[in-house]
């Protein structure tokens, strides 16, 4: 069932959206070769509390961080350590947290000290495949019609979309319907519609789209070893376009 | 077509050639029919992107905060040049109004 928000609802979402978007710029900050990553778990959830704000991730499925840190040919759910960042990795943050009963999604991939160009090249086809998706989230479309803009963009410039991690529906619930997969056929899937809210999140590989998961049972890493790319904004569908909720 | 005049530092505009095509950001300097740009991120404060006023187009958002930071000599921060342009709605190529208006194209 897809749960259709009100223009209220939406205020709230923005609202939490906001403090989302927030602890990302501060994050990009403090991005910098040295720093643990448990190190920005914290800086992350003391912002999230200060704002009034619950982290949405902590104790999901015993989930034990605020943030999810994934660094090199981890995708996505790399749990925050004592790992030190260094100069040529790249690290995916995903941040959520809830306020007033609504839920904030968003992740930004960032290089450490120097990257080399064609792993720039990653993250920025990976930010340009989530605005080639926004674009898609308009009133009128069929859900994958987002889906097909993603992959073809990721293929088209010679990288690979992960199938078996997908975007998802948010609003009360961090995971809703609909499942909002970065591949597929256009013109399929539900219509949308003014009210729906979708977190859109391209993960994107350098080699094969195949993933698996680590022996801790959360990280998910390239079956390559190959890195991995990760931009997630949480966008509303309205009459005007689609709305970018995790803005600050 | 855009005028030297019509270009004010801390005016927010956008890339209509160059791998950065489609991209927001703010003016930083003007020299001639040259601007110097950054955004934060894919240009830093640092080392700002020096473009041809042909290639860029104006939007109508001058950030104030950061003209006067330049007016006055004083340092800017990436962050504070993502920051702005984000809560003004542009994100990478995107455009969208925080009431989440249509997006505009180039």
């Amino acid at each position: 069932m897809i749960f259709l928000k009100s223009e209220q609802e939406l205020e709230l979402m923005r609202d939490v959206g906001r403090i989302v978007a927030n602890v990302l710029l501060e994050l990009e900050e403090a991005v910098k070769p040295g720093i643990t990553t448990e190190k920005l778990n914290e800086i992350a959830e003391d912002i999230i509390i200060k704002s009034g704000a619950k982290p949405m991730f902590k104790g999901y499925k015993g989930f034990p961080a605020s943030i999810c840190t994934s660094i090199n040919e981890e995708v996505v759910h790399g749990i925050p350590s004592l790992r030190k960042l260094k100069s040529g990795d790249i690290i995916s943050i995903d941040v959520g947290a809830e306020k007033n009963g609504y839920c904030g999604d968003a992740a930004v991939t960032l290089p450490v000290g120097e990257v080399n160009e064609e792993v720039m090249r990653l993250i920025e086809v990976t930010r340009g495949a989530l605005s080639v998706g926004i674009k898609q989230a308009v009133v009128g479309n069929r859900l994958s019609d987002i889906s097909h803009a993603v992959q073809s963009y990721v293929e088209d410039n010679g990288f690979s979309v992960v199938r078996e991690y997908v975007g998802h529906g948010i609003g009360r619930n961090m995971h809703e319907e609909p499942p909002v997969p970065n591949f597929g056929v256009p013109g399929r899937g539900p219509r949308l519609v003014p009210g729906m809210v979708l977190a859109i999140e391209p993960m994107v590989n350098m080699g094969t789209f195949m993933v698996q998961v680590k022996d801790d049972g959360w990280t998910v890493v390239t079956c390559d070893g190959r890195y991995s790319a990760h931009f997630e904004h949480t966008i509303a569908v309205t009459e005007d376009g689609p709305r970018i909720l995790t803005l600050p | 077509m855009v005028a030297v005049d019509d270009i004010k530092i801390g005016q927010v505009v956008r890339s209509k050639a160059g791998r950065d095509k489609g991209r927001f950001f703010i003016v930083v300097a003007v020299e001639g029919d040259r601007v110097y740009l950054a955004d934060g991120d894919l240009r830093r404060v640092e080392a700002p992107k020096k473009k041809n006023i042909k290639h860029i187009q104006v939007t109508n958002h001058v950030v104030e905060k950061i003209a006067e930071k330049i007016e006055k000599g004083q340092n800017l921060s990436n962050k504070e040049f993502r920051r702005e342009l984000q809560s003004l709605g542009y994100w990478g190529d995107v455009m969208l109004e925080n009431k989440g208006k249509k997006e505009v194209d180039a």
